[in-house]
């Protein structure tokens, strides 16, 4: 599919009139429909390429799914418009659907409204060829009344084994001076609507200079996070899905972590309350957290379980449900304290004001040697720490290491920009074994520690006994994993800890630090 | 990806136009659908205006020297495609037996489709042969045309019989009453008779009608030019069940 630009509907018709003059041709479909357009917060299905569609159908809803490499349109009904694509019936929309966007909810972001007429190129034996279709759009946003118009497009379709009667169409529109649209419809339809695909990305990544003064520079990775901050606020007090307060969280956790890592470089006084008010915000939303992760698990729980045991997870989904909302409305009142709001605006004017006098010496050091210190610092510690660990050391002390490289991880994070792109890309990756490791053994335990909790809750209330059976075999399937993620830590552990991941670490450091 | 076969030992009992007919229907349902006209006749390519040729012939599409995918052509609707026949297609059990695995040659052949396409159609043509074979090892489900007469029952019980043979995975028998004229006493007898209610076919009937003789002029499928008539209907309510029974 081959799309032309127009100046207006009128020229394109003078295009389908030369064209009826000059092949043998005749009328296509008409095509007239309005459909709402969905995506996520993050903009995964726009930055997959797909498209999600739907419109109402008397009592159901028609879906329409596409991606932009190829294969046909997928069609599906349901009763009511898509908010997760675990609502949609079983089938392979569903799993394509379910591929891109997991656990985010599908938002309806634009409304377009689509007009064709078409023209079928026709070979001796009156065989459709190729298709030209006179395509117009309307679209109005989400809040939105009034409708805006995108310029009319021609479209030439291929049919399939006929590429030479398309390759003539193409020519022909070529001679008419047409011009090939640079951009896909739905990509200037939300502009229209003040939107920006892509424009939201959970990554810190502050533009820097490895001579920058560090309290700048830390000024700025701070306000990316903020910006993350209050992007998903929203989402997080209507609960949209899980990933908002997700998002929120880690961007919390790492202005924590940016504050007591690189100290020094901004007054100590008034950072330390606010350290003290982001431990609060932080330690709101921990709880509502943890279960949106069990709800999310579910599934993986149910497969786990013999088909007896699984029957009796519904009490345990019913208890977490319950528990989930009513820790949601807990954060959200926390999200509308006075409290709150005060933290945002007055973290959100200390991080403006970058002439304060009281900026400690320090942070008039270059930022490139600030992330070298302190990286290296993070590293060794890392090291240090995780060589010291054998077979019989306790377990608590692989959740402590868990914690070290964390911190090592946001720090290379925000000073990721300093860095040749690829080489820090390399260390990242080999750290992120290393934790994913270490973060499915601390999973193990807390999950562990968590279901037993739920199985006294669910047996004080009365909860039937095939309820405990599930939580008795999730137990024991937790705890059966213990060996082998411990086994899986130290073979990561050590292709972290080879000469060459540490030569490159620091041959990066040194680079952004003369 | 379904693969069905419309197929039966006899010839002129509605294969090729059910095979058309119920491919418009699966398209119309937003269905990804191909049609492999495998008569080397090429009636079903006829029906779709597309010549009844392939790029260097048959056999080398046979034998897996060309990918299918080359030969595929769009029809008159977008995401209804055809592989078309060839005339060499009559050598297809020669091609087929210098193959390593001549009865999984054909599902081998289509694998590769099955991204493409949610549902395969093949028009078989008429007999027993090698061929066959292949189509009943490839296919999901048979859709055999009847004509409501004693002596086809028996054809259907043999075929029943020998389908059912072999140990290997084998495709679902699901027989339906073609060309049913109800003015003829057999017919009615045979459509209302045990065998019918028995479950052993399927119970939407293809009426005997002229518009479906007259696909041959318009060379389109009923559903487009007659979509109201009582053949074009038909065809419709046999989707619909055929769809409902292999699960599509
Ligand atoms: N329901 C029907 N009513 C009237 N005529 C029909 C009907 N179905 C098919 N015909 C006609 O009968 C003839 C044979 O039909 P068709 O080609 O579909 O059968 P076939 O089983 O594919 O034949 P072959 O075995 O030769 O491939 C055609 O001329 C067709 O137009
Ligand atoms: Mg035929």
């Amino acid at each position: 599919m081959i799309a032309f630009e127009l100046r207006s509907q009128r020229q394109g018709r003078a295009v389908l009139t030369e064209l009826k003059q000059r092949f043998s041709t005749a009328r296509g479909q008409s095509d007239r429909h309005k459909r709402t357009c969905f995506d996520t917060f993050d903009w995964r299905l726009w930055k997959a390429g797909a498209t999600l569609a739907g419109s109402r159908h008397g009592s159901e809803w028609e879906l329409h799914f596409s991606r932009d490499d190829g294969g046909a349109e997928q069609q599906e009904r349901t009763p009511a418009p898509p908010a997760f694509a675990w609502d949609l019936p079983l089938g392979r929309l569903r799993r394509d659907l379910e591929s891109v966007v997991e656990m985010r909810r599908l938002l309806p972001l634009a409304e377009l409204e689509h007009r064709s007429e078409e023209l079928c190129l026709l070979d001796r034996r009156e065989k459709t060829v190729a298709r030209l279709r006179l395509e117009g759009w309307l679209v109005r946003g989400a809040e939105a009344k009034a409708a805006k118009r995108l310029p009319p497009r021609l479209v030439a379709v291929p049919v399939r084994g006929f590429e030479r009667a398309f390759a003539r169409l193409l020519r022909f529109l070529e001679e008419q001076g047409l011009e090939r649209a640079s951009r896909p419809v739905l990509g200037r339809a939300y502009e229209l609507c003040g939107l920006q695909p892509g424009d939201y990305k959970a990554k810190v990544q502050s533009p820097l200079e490895p001579d920058l003064p560090a309290h700048l520079a830390m000024r700025r990775i701070h306000r990316q996070l903020l910006d993350t901050i209050r992007r998903n606020e929203e989402g997080v007090r209507q609960d949209l899905d899980s990933e908002f307060l997700h998002d929120f969280r880690v961007a919390v956790r790492r202005t924590r972590s940016a504050l007591s890592q690189v100290r020094g470089v901004l007054p100590l006084e008034r950072v330390t309350r606010f350290r003290e008010e982001f431990s609060w915000l932080g330690g709101q939303t921990g709880a509502l957290r943890d279960l949106d992760v069990y709800l999310l698990k579910l599934d993986d729980y149910r497969a786990s379980l013999s088909e007896q045991a699984a029957a009796g997870l519904g009490a345990l989904e019913d208890l977490l449900r319950r528990k989930q909302k009513s820790e949601h409305r807990r954060v959200a009142r926390a999200l509308g304290t006075k409290r709150y709001r005060r933290l945002l605006s007055e973290w959100e004017s200390f991080l403006a004001d970058e002439e304060t006098p009281d900026t400690p010496p320090a942070g008039l050091t270059p930022i490139g040697e600030v992330a070298r210190d302190r990286i290296l610092q993070a590293h060794a510690k890392v090291i240090k720490k995780g060589r010291a660990i054998g077979p019989t050391t306790p377990d608590r002390k692989l959740h402590r290491l868990r914690i070290d490289c964390k911190k090592l991880r946001y720090l290379l994070e925000f000073f990721r920009d300093l860095y040749e792109p690829r080489q820090i890309g390399k260390v990242i990756d080999a750290l992120k074994g290393l934790q994913d490791s270490l973060g499915d053994f601390n999973d193990l335990t807390v999950q562990q520690d968590a279901m037993e909790h739920f199985a006294e809750e669910l047996t004080d209330s009365g909860a039937p006994s095939t309820a405990l059976l599930a939580l008795g075999q999730l137990i024991a399937n937790l705890a059966g994993r213990h060996d082998e993620e411990r086994r899986r830590f130290h073979e990561q552990f050590e292709r972290f800890d080879r000469r060459k991941v540490r030569k490159r670490l620091s041959r990066l450091v040194e680079s952004a630090a003369r | 990806m379904k693969i069905l076969a419309l197929y039966s030992i006899k010839g002129g009992v509605g294969k090729t136009a059910g095979a058309v007919n119920l491919a418009h229907c699966a398209w119309r349902d937003g269905l990804r659908t191909l049609v492999w006209d495998l008569d080397p006749q090429g009636a079903a390519s006829f029906y779709f205006r597309i010549r009844a040729k392939v790029k260097g012939g048959g056999r080398k599409l046979i034998r897996g020297k060309r990918p299918l995918i080359d030969q595929i052509r769009g029809t008159d609707f977008e995401g209804l495609d055809l592989l078309p026949a060839d005339f060499s297609y009559r050598h297809m059990d020669q091609d087929l037996e210098v193959t390593r695995r001549p009865v999984r040659q054909l599902t081998q052949l289509l694998q590769p489709l099955s991204d493409e396409y949610d549902l395969v159609l093949l028009d078989c043509a008429p007999s027993i042969t090698l061929v066959s074979e292949a189509v009943f090892v490839a296919a999901d489900a048979l859709l055999v045309p009847t004509i409501p007469t004693t002596l086809s029952l028996r054809t259907l019980d043999r075929l029943a019989g020998h389908v059912a043979k072999k140990g290997r995975r084998r495709a679902e028998l699901l027989p339906f009453f073609s060309m049913v004229d109800r003015r003829k006493k057999l017919h009615r007898r045979i459509c209302d008779g045990d065998e019918a209610r028995r479950g052993k076919l399927l119970e939407a009937v293809i009426p005997n009608a002229t518009i479906v003789e007259q696909m041959g002029i318009r060379r389109a499928p009923v559903g487009v030019w007659a979509a109201r008539s009582a053949a074009a209907s038909s065809y419709r309510k046999l989707w619909r069940e055929v769809r409902e029974r292999v699960g599509l």
